[in-house]
């Protein structure tokens, strides 16, 4: 209210100040494009402005979720692709350590290339990219697996490996779990741990194993124990000592059973845990009998039983020296090669697992930027400026402040004073 | 000729006088005197005294609708500085730093041990706190700006109420006659009802008597009796909340209830209604606390449940955000000064999904707030009994929309089961649609088909078991996401500044009317004032001729009787 202003005056100076009012709002709005820049301009449409806003941000973190996404997936497929080839390569050399005509020295450098095989698979298995192990699991910084030879599968893990569960979201809301696990892929398990049919690791190590072990031993056919069958082994906690000269070191392995006796299962499993550290398996031959098997020449002699059925029945302190035999390594193997077709299988059915999830993502893509461009489209048509009502208004709204104050310039000041004499 | 000189005197006034606020149009009253030539009585005119045209009816109309004017022009401008500080284009302030967050939760969910992920959900949340704290901080410094203006209006209207004493002083002294004084009053008189609504009695000596809503005097004769603004008494649910104002009359009584209208009821509003109901006061949390509770109870309560390992053993996830509960909520939300990036839990125990937890906390833009307090309330309502024993009380006030519904459970002299404080509640609820029940845990909650919040008043006595026992009176939001809470909350104070808005326009247009009317009744008409000069002029003329013709009669009268 100004003082001193007549109530004409005054109205006239208020109507002026709303048009200016309308006018700068008309110019803002141009000049920024946005029709709703403060509440109250469009009270009713803040919800919806901020609904689009948010989902446009929602859906725009999803598409990078899913690029993510699919540059892991690609570089899954890639590794894949390398762990078929090695297979594949894998496959050939077991051929040749299979045949009748190949040399123990043969089969040892062809163990060695295996072994070189399995530094690779399990590199194929730490593949990187954007800084994670692509077959990580939820533990992506941390690397699945390492080379180690002396381990039965020729792999230790750091931690324990579980499958995979991280869930990959699209825009929609859908969930899919893209990546599999190291441990899924080329460490198959059963409940019990034991390694499953298709586990590459497995196969590979056995592989390895069955090619670098020329040199045999068993202790003919005075041993008649068939240990695939035997479960009463060295009853009531009897033992029996092999002794094995390898070179110049003097290594003894015990089996000790127990009340009602052990399998032959056991006896081996005994055996093995003192003998894998020096290169040397104990396993059976076709006829279920004890044979020793090793990569360096060695002699083994039975200490016979303590009491009860040993597992071997030869006569105690028999004494047998290892004998280059690519005989005993045919079947072995010829084993692990249809692990390696098993390990073929495994790798590929993963492949195809992989192919549904790449096209999941792309599909998934697609559709997040269809869904971008409509909450775009709708967000602009609630929030952005009509440009041509706008101007138009901004015409109108500049014509009437004009008018107004030529008109009220016009009017006359005159009163009756003014003709008087 | 000299009652001429006057009246012409008045007119001159009267133009001098046309653009003076206040100043109405003065008219010399004339009569006409004796005239009885038989009593040697020859008539003429005489002055009465000088009559002014004020029209108290139109007076008090413009004061009525400068009072409305003064209500919306404040309203507008405490408004409009309100709804700045809540963007509403979501690409800053509070929804964008949500959005932030929801989105680093996203990014965090695809790589879970990455720590760059897991910074920037830190580096989001902090963002969030932030953007709470200046939210916050910007309404508490319009409360203080507003407190300020409260101070300076309540001055200015003590400072009219002194001069309206003043010049009644003045009309006193003058015998009520003094146009100039007059003017004075009534311009003064105007610009208080622009302050504060007044009622104004005439007195027969031309002063006025002003009293404030027409209950508490400001003015009587010579006698100011200045009012003051103070705080208002603590709140009792939040007592540690900031204090609303309250007016005092001269006489310490609490006035506030009779500034109905005018610039002091618009600051009045927002100190006391509009500004609490986003930040609190002593009876309520506040909506912006509300919604800073909402979100942070919402993360820490999927946090906390989930696991940062699998184990074993496992090991379970840590609060990411702390606050104050209450009325400081938005005010002190944090990140936790403790936490670290791979302390942020991935996995959801229930599920086994390694990025469960991940996931459910980048979907919360979209998920609804939990119905009950959440894991600070322990009271199993399933096995209590003894709640509220005294008996004691225990009041949700519950907000549906614009309705405020409070919902009272009683107890008795041995306290209540956890089913008879249900159904008590149910049976004031049922008729908004809301249910009160239990969760898996037998606490309170509530359920309803649209959207609401509750506010616990807690045990009254304190020390009384009470049907739920979170702290300090927490409040929730239900069935809406907290971007949708925020939208209401913006949407909500756009819609007061943008009906305040065409409030003014409205009342500004009714005030113009109301002082053109009163400028048409009393008003000085220059034209009008031109008439009577020309009129008074030629009456004037005409007597001077008259005296100088009888002057020249009785000269030659004289001239004659001396030749005789």
């Amino acid at each position: 209210m100004l003082s001193g202003i007549s109530s004409y005056n005054g109205g006239f100076l208020a109507d002026l100040n709303q048009t200016e009012a309308r006018l700068a709002q008309d110019q803002q709005q141009l000049s920024s494009g946005i029709r709703v820049s403060q509440a109250s301009d469009d009270p009713s449409a803040v919800s919806s402005i901020l609904d689009y806003q948010e989902e446009i941000d929602r859906v725009s973190q999803a598409q990078t979720n899913l690029s993510t996404a699919a540059g892991t997936a690609s570089a899954a497929d890639t590794a894949l692709q390398s762990a078929s080839t090695l297979l594949d390569q894998l496959v050939s050399i077991g051929s040749q350590g299979a045949s009748t005509t190949v040399s123990a020295s043969t089969q040892t450098s062809l163990s060695n290339q295996v072994q070189q095989i399995a530094q690779l698979m399990v590199g194929v298995a730490n593949t990187t990219a954007q800084g994670q192990y692509v077959f990580g699991a939820s533990g992506a910084t941390t690397q699945p697996y390492s080379f180690n030879w002396s381990d039965p599968k020729g792999v230790t893990s750091p931690t324990p490996v579980t499958a995979s569960t991280n869930v990959l979201r699209d825009a929609a809301g859908n969930q899919l779990v893209p990546s599999m696990t190291a441990q899924q892929i080329f460490d198959a398990q059963n409940p019990d741990g034991t390694s499953a049919t298709g586990n590459v690791f497995q196969a590979i190590y056995d592989l390895g194993t069955a090619l670098g072990r020329p040199n045999s031993a068993s202790f003919g056919a005075g041993n008649t124990v068939n240990l695939n069958s035997a479960s009463n082994l060295l009853a009531g906690g009897a033992t029996q000592t092999y002794t094995f000269q390898i070179g110049a070191q003097t290594v003894a392995s015990t089996v000790t059973g127990n009340t009602g006796g052990i399998s032959g299962a056991e006896a081996l499993s005994q055996l093995n845990s003192t003998l894998s550290a020096y290169g040397i398996t104990a396993s059976t031959d076709s006829n279920g009998a004890l044979q020793f098997s090793g990569a360096s020449a060695f002699s083994v002699s039975d200490g016979g039983p303590s009491t009860g059925n040993g597992v071997s029945n030869e006569t105690a302190g028999t004494n047998v020296a290892s004998t280059a035999s690519v005989t005993v390594t045919q079947t072995a193997v010829a084993n692990a090669v249809q692990e390696i077709q098993n390990a073929v299988t495994q790798i590929g059915q993963v492949t195809t697992t992989y192919g549904y999830t790449e096209n999941w993502i792309q599909n998934a893509q697609n559709d997040a930027s269809d869904r971008l461009v409509t909450l775009k489209t709708g967000l602009s048509a609630v929030q952005d400026t009509d440009v041509a009502a706008t101007a138009t208004q901004l015409t109108s709204d500049n014509t009437a402040l004009e008018v107004s104050m030529s008109a009220h310039a016009s009017l006359t000041n005159k009163s009756l004073f003014s003709y008087l004499g | 000729m000299d009652v001429f000189e006057k009246a012409m005197g008045v007119i001159q006034n009267n133009v001098a006088n046309a653009s003076t606020p206040g100043y109405v149009t003065q008219t010399l009253d004339l009569s006409a005197t004796a005239f009885q030539p038989g009593s040697n009585l020859y008539g003429g005119v005489q002055s009465d005294g000088v009559q002014d045209s004020r029209n108290l009816s139109a007076e008090r109309a413009v004061w009525s609708q400068n009072e409305a004017l003064g209500t919306a022009t404040q309203q507008s401008s405490s408004l409009s500085s309100l709804q700045s500080l809540f963007n509403v284009s979501g690409t800053s302030g509070i929804p964008a730093a949500l959005s932030s967050l929801y989105s680093a939760f996203s990014a965090w969910s695809t790589t879970p041990s990455s720590s760059t992920a897991q910074q920037q959900v830190l580096s989001a949340a902090s963002q969030v706190a932030q953007a709470f704290n200046t939210t916050a901080t910007g309404v508490n410094q319009l409360a203080a700006q507003n407190g300020s203006q409260l101070q300076s209006t309540v001055s200015q209207i003590n400072q009219l109420s002194s001069q309206i004493a003043q010049l009644n002083g003045q009309l006193q002294t003058s015998g009520g006659s003094d146009a100039g004084v007059s003017a004075s009053l009534y311009n003064d008189l105007e610009t208080l009802s622009n302050l504060t609504s007044i009622s104004v009695q005439t007195q027969s000596d031309g002063t006025v008597a002003v009293s404030m809503g027409g209950q508490t005097p400001l003015v009587t004769g010579t006698t100011q009796f200045p009012i003051s603004v103070s705080l208002a008494p603590a709140g009792s649910t939040y007592p540690t909340a900031p204090p609303g104002a309250q007016i005092l009359s001269f006489s310490g009584q609490d006035v506030t209830n009779v500034v109905s209208q005018g610039t002091l009821a618009g600051l009045l509003q927002f100190q006391n209604t509009t500004l609490p109901s986003v930040v609190g006061n002593g009876t309520q949390q506040g909506s912006l606390n509300i919604l800073g509770q909402s979100v942070a109870d919402q993360v820490n309560t999927l946090l906390t449940n989930g696991e940062i390992s699998a184990g074993p053993p496992a090991v379970p996830g840590v609060a990411l955000f702390t606050y104050t509960a209450g009325t400081s909520v938005a005010q002190t939300l944090a990140v936790s000064s403790t936490i670290t990036g791979s302390q942020l839990a991935a996995i959801d125990p229930t599920t086994g999904v390694a990025n469960g937890t991940a996931d459910a906390l980048s979907q919360l833009a979209t998920t609804t707030a939990a119905a009950g307090f959440g894991a600070s309330n322990t009271v199993d309502l399933n096995t209590a009994t003894g709640l509220l024993a005294g008996p004691a009380t225990q009041t949700y006030t519950f907000q549906i929309g614009t309705q405020t519904v409070p919902a009272t459970v009683t107890g008795s002299a041995t306290g209540i089961s956890g089913t008879a404080a249900l159904s008590q509640l149910n049976s004031t609820l049922s008729a908004y649609g809301i249910t009160a029940g239990t969760d898996s845990n037998g606490a309170l909650q509530f359920s309803g088909a649209t959207a609401f919040t509750v506010s616990d008043g807690g045990p009254v006595p304190p020390s009384a078991t009470g049907v739920s026992n979170e702290a300090g009176g927490s409040s929730v939001n239900i069935g809406l996401s907290s971007t949708d809470f925020y939208s209401s909350i913006a949407a909500d104070l756009g819609n007061q500044a943008s009906n305040a808005a065409t409030e003014e326009t409205t009342q500004t247009q009714l005030l113009t009317q109301a002082q053109n009317m009163r400028s048409q009744l009393s008003g000085v008409s220059l034209n009008d004032q031109a008439a009577q000069l020309l009129q008074f002029q030629q009456a004037y003329e005409a007597a001077a001729q008259m005296v100088s013709t009888i002057n020249q009669t009785l000269s030659q009268f004289i001239t004659d009787m001396e030749q005789a």
